[in-house]
């Protein structure tokens, strides 16, 4: 008798052992319901998502340079109110570039290649830079291609 | 996107088959087949992994000889099964064959837990249907190498300029989403997501019903409830990155060694558990060390046992999955930056006590914060151990020794990384203990001693499981209403309030002139950085009327005006402390209504707190009626 209250009470024990284990399960998938934000619906769109919004940017030119073909190198020019602002949004910029415009390969190493694409999101391009370059096609949203004067 | 759940669908059917073909002859495929597709999902994007990432490296349009290929190989294993099906009549070992409360209950937890499983991964994925910073910077990356570069891809692995991108990581989440795209022609972050949740939802179905197979239905539904109840996991799992694909074949691994054990005679089962391992070496650098540490323990395992037999059936499941990852290695891939990086010159780091300090703090707090839980939960998955009095057999310890190493081995490479020590931790440790995660919950699954009756209910007449059956259907719809119910109130993105008028849903959402929508428990609320505009939505064609109501601050006293198409709706003097305010019947026409907000004072900081921004003022917690 003694037994069968034991395994009885032992059985009780282990159902409500489990009983807390799905309270607390239930706690979490509450809590991470929650924590999870609906996107806005009907006539509202969501604003576009950074990488989408450069590869929409980029779209145009990765189509003209789609001739390139094996992957090649060419310049890159970031924006030089971005890279004043010493925040790593420069080095966003230019990572999400890159992701729009593979196979095209981007150096930040400009100066070594007779292309470059200039990225200017808010500044201009430096006066300086029009010594040695010249605008060969100006893109919407401010994206340049441009290619060096005197081919190296 | 047809194309893409078609081309998941290939993998799907072709790893399905390879299991089955693999699995052990005392178990009936037909009984077994919601396990096969569980565990065909990984096998089989692994498996079509490896042959376009083959074809890849031959073809300028690998998705032709890929689609033959996978023809052949799915008819071929077709023929096979359906000559070993005439040839043996197969049983099962295990069958339920009833349902008790405690299921019930467990399985209402299990499937209200994969509604909102579903819910927040959808949510998760409109977020950010690129992926996170990860995914798109390194998987979908080298994804678009393959589809972009065609059979040049493998020369864009050698500019130093695209280091930043990991081109020595292996390759089969790339390969799997590149598949999708060139089967469609095109590319689709719709494609790179919809791998990305396949491994998620595999994970999860893997566990629940391998568990169930092995533990009984309560206990599955248990491990499902805790794996769906990491909210880490459910927001990781959209975000297209290698993580939760390694943690598959990580648990694939791990249920297959528990499955070798209980069938020790087959020899299917060793060479499907040593694929999965394999296909985790093909997936992340961390596969790799985890390919290791389970190929070393379960040979030993192996050796002491004297089934050495076994450990050559493991050996060609692991080489078929470890030939195009030593290919890509060796050939391919540029050097690791942390092995590269100095690895070997770190060796005096093993000995540095303000390493070890910093790695187990590091681990202390990853091993309670990393599945984001609102209630840890350790200590209530240590009480069933507790109560059921559990011993360990071999069947535990396996699997237990593999994640203990598996763990050792992570410290050793945060020991010995070149890199900041401080930003390795807080930058991987995460993602490193969620490959664990769903092996972990398994083996907790595995050591519970259950009592008879969960392991195998009783059977009791027909006239009462229908009734519960009918019970559990009918309480699970109600639960199911309430959920999408309370879901539909939730405020959105950017929402400030929202409310049903004639039986549509009208949303008041901050326009221009705001510094985004702030949120604490239930109060929603938003600061001006001048004066602003709300949009209201309102769906449908007809015209409606509405009450607004809503608490207004601000940092000093002001007027504050509300205007719809220039008709002043408002005008009050809004102080510096949370005071009420009603506007009531607005007539909105269908569509979006812009309310402008003006204030006669520029925007100030405020003095109270260290704040650099200029505030207007402050609307709180609106009710849309």
């Amino acid at each position: 008798m003694k037994r069968l209250r034991d395994t009885s009470f032992r059985q009780l024990a282990w159902y409500l052992s489990l009983l807390i284990v799905a309270a607390v399960s239930a706690l979490n998938i509450s809590g991470s319901l929650e924590r999870s934000i609906p996107s806005p619906s009907g006539l509202i769109k969501p604003p576009l998502e950074a990488v989408a919004e450069v590869d929409e940017r980029f779209a145009e030119l990765r189509k003209d340079l789609s001739i390139i073909h094996p992957p090649d190198v060419i310049g890159y020019i970031g924006d030089p109110t971005v890279a004043a602002s010493k925040t790593t949004s420069e080095v966003q910029e230019y990572y999400q570039a890159q992701f729009a415009m593979i196979p095209v390969v981007l150096d930040q190493n400009f100066e070594a290649y007779n292309w470059a694409v200039a990225n200017l999101r808010k500044g201009k391009l430096d006066q300086q830079l029009l010594m040695d370059w010249e605008i060969h096609t100006r893109y919407e949203n401010s994206v340049l291609l441009l290619k060096r004067k005197a081919p190296r | 996107m047809i194309v893409a759940l078609a081309a998941a669908a290939s993998a799907l059917v072709l790893g399905a088959l390879a299991v089955a073909s693999l699995w052990p002859r005392q178990r009936s495929l037909i009984n077994d087949w919601v396990l096969l597709l569980a565990w065909g999902m990984g096998v089989g994007l692994g498996g079509t992994s490896i042959l376009f990432f083959f074809n890849s490296l031959v073809f300028a349009d690998p998705s032709i000889p890929s689609a033959i290929q996978e023809t052949i190989c799915t008819t071929g294993l077709s023929l096979f099964l359906w000559r070993r099906r005439r040839s043996k009549p197969l049983s099962n070992d295990y069958v339920i064959s009833g349902f008790s409360w405690a299921v019930l209950c467990s399985a209402t937890l299990a499937f209200q837990a994969i509604l909102v499983g579903a819910l927040v991964v959808f949510r998760s994925y409109a977020l950010e249907s690129h992926g996170g910073w990860d995914g798109w910077a390194i998987w979908t990356m080298h994804a678009r190498f393959f589809f972009r570069a065609r059979e040049h891809w493998p020369e864009l692995l050698t500019y130093s300029t695209l280091a930043w991108t990991h081109t020595d990581y292996p390759l089969l989440v790339s390969a799997s989403v590149a598949r999708v795209w060139s089967f469609a022609g095109e590319e689709s972050s719709s494609g790179a997501a919809l791998i990305s949740i396949l491994f998620g939802v595999s994970t999860l179905a893997l566990l629940m019903v391998s568990i169930g197979k092995l533990k009984g239905a309560l206990i599955a539904c248990m491990g499902g409830a805790l794996l769906i109840g990491t909210p880490t996991f459910l927001s990781v799992t959209p975000i297209q990155c290698a993580d939760i694909p390694l943690g598959l074949y990580v648990l694939s691994t791990i249920a297959g060694m528990a499955y070798c054990d209980r069938y020790p005679d087959s020899r299917g089962m060793p060479i499907l558990t040593g694929l999965c391992a394999g296909e985790a070496a093909w997936t992340k650098n961390e596969g790799i060390l985890f390919a290791l540490i389970a190929t070393v323990v379960w040979l030993a395992v192996s050796w002491v046992s004297g089934s050495r037999r076994s450990s050559l059936y493991w050996l060609v499941g692991l080489s078929l999955a470890m030939i195009p990852v030593a290919i890509f290695k060796v050939g391919l891939a540029p050097a690791n930056d942390i092995v590269s990086g100095g690895t070997w010159h770190q060796l005096g780091n093993l000995m540095n006590p303000q390493r070890h300090v910093l790695i187990l703090s590091a681990f202390r707090r990853d091993v309670l914060s990393f599945g984001s839980w609102s209630v840890v939960p350790y200590m209530a998955m240590a009480l069933p151990l507790v109560v059921g009095r559990g011993r360990l057999g071999s069947q535990q310890w396996t699997p237990i020794a593999v994640i203990l190493l598996l763990a050792a081995g992570y410290y050793a490479v945060y020991l010995l990384t070149p890199w900041d020590l401080q930003w390795h931790l807080d930058s991987s440790l995460v993602r490193l203990l969620l490959h664990i995660w769903p092996a972990t919950i398994f083996v907790w699954c595995l050591i519970i001693s259950t009592p008879v009756e969960a392991m195998s209910p009783t059977i009791r007449p027909a006239k009462s499981q229908r009734t519960r059956l009918i019970s559990f259907a009918l309480v699970n719809a109600s639960l199911a209403l309430g959920f999408f119910w309370s879901v539909n109130q939730q405020l959105a993105r950017d929402e400030l309030g929202a409310g049903y008028v004639k039986g549509k849903r009208i949303s008041v959402l901050l326009d221009q002139g705001w510094y985004g929508q702030e949120t604490h428990g239930k109060r929603v609320w938003s600061w001006s950085r001048g004066n602003a505009t709300l949009v209201v939505n309102v769906p449908g064609k007809t015209p409606v009327s509405v009450n607004l109501k809503f608490g207004a601050v601000s940092v000093v006293p002001r007027k504050l005006r509300l205007v719809l198409s220039g008709r002043v709706l408002l005008s009050t003097q809004v102080e510096s402390t949370l005071q009420p305010i009603s506007v009531e019947n607005i007539n909105l026409e269908p569509g979006l209504n812009t309310i402008e907000l003006q204030t006669d004072l520029p925007p100030v900081k405020s003095p109270r707190t260290n704040d650099e921004r200029e505030f207007g003022f402050a609307l709180h917690s609106m009710k849309v009626n």
